[in-house]
């Protein structure tokens, strides 16, 4: 083999290597908006497809022209949607999760973790006092499984079957 | 790369030198370290247990706490890994699957190139950069916790050592790129266990088999050559040159903790550079695993203006890397005041001097997960066969004799480095002396050397005591 297809070869696999690794890693989160009698919330997760398991979020309060609102009495429960058939997982049975949200230091914004046990739709209640005035926004969102990710096992095992056989093919040439 | 050749008394003592026992002179160790079977028979089942915990990393459950391989990995492999390496050096290397997946493919397709110059010449900052690199992306994608993205990590080495063994001669992979391989040969300079040619012997020999190998055995891998090797920070101990050399001049003894340490001979900026920067991961680790990050994470987001944790991490990051090589840089300034070396200088090779430090912050930060989270690897492997046990405690001892051991080894790690500062002090003063230099002023020189290091040693020892008295989090 050339010294010049060995770079060729390791160039190639850094930048499929590079590239998997964003894949697999770096997402650039997913948000739901929802506006409700002029107040936007918008519901943000830290991973852009969300998975079952712990997930953390945040959720910011704002005005219609997105200037940050100063609301009281937050209160946040997450829940699978009811409203569909969920067999027999055993979430029908369980109350609302009542969550635990920490304000940011930015105005209007809050951070929490929320453990999304099974996949499916589920929705993020937030009730809160404006202007003393009690209010709520249901944002609803869906949840991936988190089982295995075949077509990235599948892309390593691609690359290493690629490499072996352009090893061999190259070991055989240098034979003959 | 630099090396300084500034030449060095060998100050061990004749009595320590005698006291050093050769393993080799033991007839059933020699008969095993030459027999086929080894270093197979540790290889094979590693690799079988390898092989199992990808797949459950990959296909398994994907949250950590009922993860066999997140266990098998992160609360057993890595705890016991700095504790192996004091112990037997670079053995784990050997045992290593890597290692084998690297020698199995070179041996069916491999195209046995020769290490390209840049690998050699830089292979020790590309190792460097992916330390950091592999740590910087372990906290902010979170590799460790979870399961799928510690599986993509052993997927991407694996796909790296295949493409290395089947382009490049012998351990490449190991040797230059192998960011464990780094730590590994960091912390097996502080090891126990040493492997060497006897000097008399080897300036006789002709042949040279244990660097070349023979047709039953390949030469060694890790591209070491005993007759000149002073260090067993390449060394694997995988026996080739035992079974090798015609004149069984290689022995493999037990030394102190810390003995090669003593008399660098050659010290080199990028060793040095390494060992001041685990100090720095170390305390990363730390304080991202303490319950008190949230509060200097909403601190910072405020200072920064921005709750994006990438910036906030980095940032982070970079401050925790910076401080441990400011704090060897001002102290390397300082001693320059007393023994007239360059900065430079001073910093490659009192850098060493922290090697023990780095591996008690390493064996006492893992030892919380070993022991507060060491049920987990029974737990999980329990859940393969159906036995659930949710809610029982992972603990083995309490926290509290955790803590107790993690100030012990601290303080261990601390007079080993103060003791290894002396050491490189007294061994680079010795050329001085020879040429009869007043007593007084050396003696004085030795102590201001001495001295600034050992309050750098004690100033780490302190933050590490620091971060382990707060409460940290679990990996599970």
């Amino acid at each position: 083999m050339k010294p010049k297809n060995i770079k060729h070869i390791v160039f190639a696999l850094l930048l499929v290597l590079s590239f998997s690794a964003t894949a697999l890693a770096a997402t650039t989160g997913s948000q739901i908006t929802k506006e409700v009698a002029g107040v936007k919330a918008t519901l943000t997760f830290d991973n852009e497809k969300l998975k079952t398991g712990s997930n953390i979020f945040s959720i910011t309060f704002s005005d219609e022209s997105g200037n940050p609102l100063s609301i009281e009495n937050l209160q946040v429960t997450a829940d699978m949607d009811r409203s569909k058939d969920m067999g027999n997982d055993g979430m029908d049975k369980k109350e609302p999760m009542m969550l635990d949200l920490q304000k940011s230091s930015q105005e209007g914004v809050y951070t929490g973790q929320v453990d999304l046990t099974n996949n499916g739709k589920w929705i993020i209640n937030a009730s809160y006092d404006l202007q003393s005035q009690p209010q709520s926004i249901a944002l609803d969102f869906d949840v991936m499984g988190s089982g295995p990710n075949w077509l990235i096992i599948g892309g390593f095992g691609g690359v290493i079957l690629l490499i072996l056989v352009i090893a061999v093919i190259s070991k055989k040439s240098k034979k003959a | 790369m630099t090396d300084f050749k500034t030449p060095f008394k060998d100050d061990l003592t004749a009595s320590s030198k005698k006291k050093e026992k050769d393993l080799l002179k033991n007839k059933n160790f020699a008969k095993f370290i030459k027999s086929k079977w080894y270093p197979g028979v540790f290889q094979w089942p590693v690799a079988v247990i390898f092989a199992f915990i990808v797949f459950e990393l990959i296909v398994g459950p994907s949250e950590a706490h009922d993860n066999f391989g997140t266990a098998g990995t992160w609360v057993l492999w890595w705890p016991l890994l700095p504790i192996l390496l004091l112990l037997f050096g670079r053995f784990w290397c050997i045992v290593c699957p890597f290692g084998l997946l690297n020698d199995v493919v070179q041996k069916f397709v491999g195209n046995n190139k020769p290490v390209p110059k840049f690998l050699k010449k830089y292979g020790i900052w590309i190792i460097d950069i992916t330390f950091l690199m592999i740590t910087w992306s372990d906290h902010v994608w979170g590799v460790v916790e979870n399961p799928r993205g510690s599986g993509i990590l052993l997927l991407m080495i694996t796909t790296a050592v295949i493409l290395s063994g089947v382009l490049f001669e012998r351990r490449t992979w190991c040797r230059y790129l192998c960011f464990l391989g780094g730590l590994s040969g960091n912390y097996s300079r502080a090891g126990m266990v040493e492997l060497r040619g006897t000097k008399e012997i080897c300036a006789t020999c002709t042949v040279a088999s244990c660097y070349k190998g023979t047709k039953e055995v390949p030469g060694c891998p890790m591209f070491e050559f005993p007759k000149t090797m002073d260090s067993s920070a390449e060394c694997n101990l995988c026996g080739n040159c035992v079974k090798n050399c015609p004149n069984n001049s290689i022995t493999i003894k037990t030394r102190k903790p810390t003995q090669e340490l003593w008399n660098i001979k050659k010290p080199k900026f990028e060793v040095a550079f390494l060992s001041i920067v685990i100090m720095g991961i170390v305390f990363v680790q730390n304080i991202t695993m303490l319950k008190v990050w949230d509060k200097i994470l909403a601190s910072l987001e405020q200072a920064l203006g921005t709750t994006n944790y990438y910036i906030t991490f980095t940032v982070t990051f970079f401050i925790a890397m910076f401080i441990p090589v400011a704090l060897l840089l001002i102290t390397s300034l300082i001693a320059k005041t007393f023994n007239k070396t360059s900065l430079k200088e001073n910093f490659a090779r009192f850098g060493y001097a922290v090697i023990p430090l780095d591996l008690a912050g390493h064996i006492a930060h893992n030892l919380f997960h070993l022991l507060a989270e060491g049920k987990s690897v029974f737990y999980t492997a329990g859940e393969l066969f159906g036995l659930d046990s949710h809610g029982a405690s992972t603990a083995l001892v309490p926290n509290s004799t955790i803590q107790a051991l993690q100030f012990i080894i601290i303080g261990i790690g601390m007079v080993g480095s103060i003791y290894t500062a002396y050491r490189l002090a007294k061994s680079s003063q010795a050329d001085n002396t020879n040429q009869q230099v007043d007593t007084q002023v050396m003696k004085k020189k030795l102590f201001g050397t001495c001295s600034v290091y050992a309050v750098l040693m004690i100033l780490l020892a302190i933050l590490n005591i620091l971060l382990f008295s707060l409460p940290m989090a679990m990996r599970m």
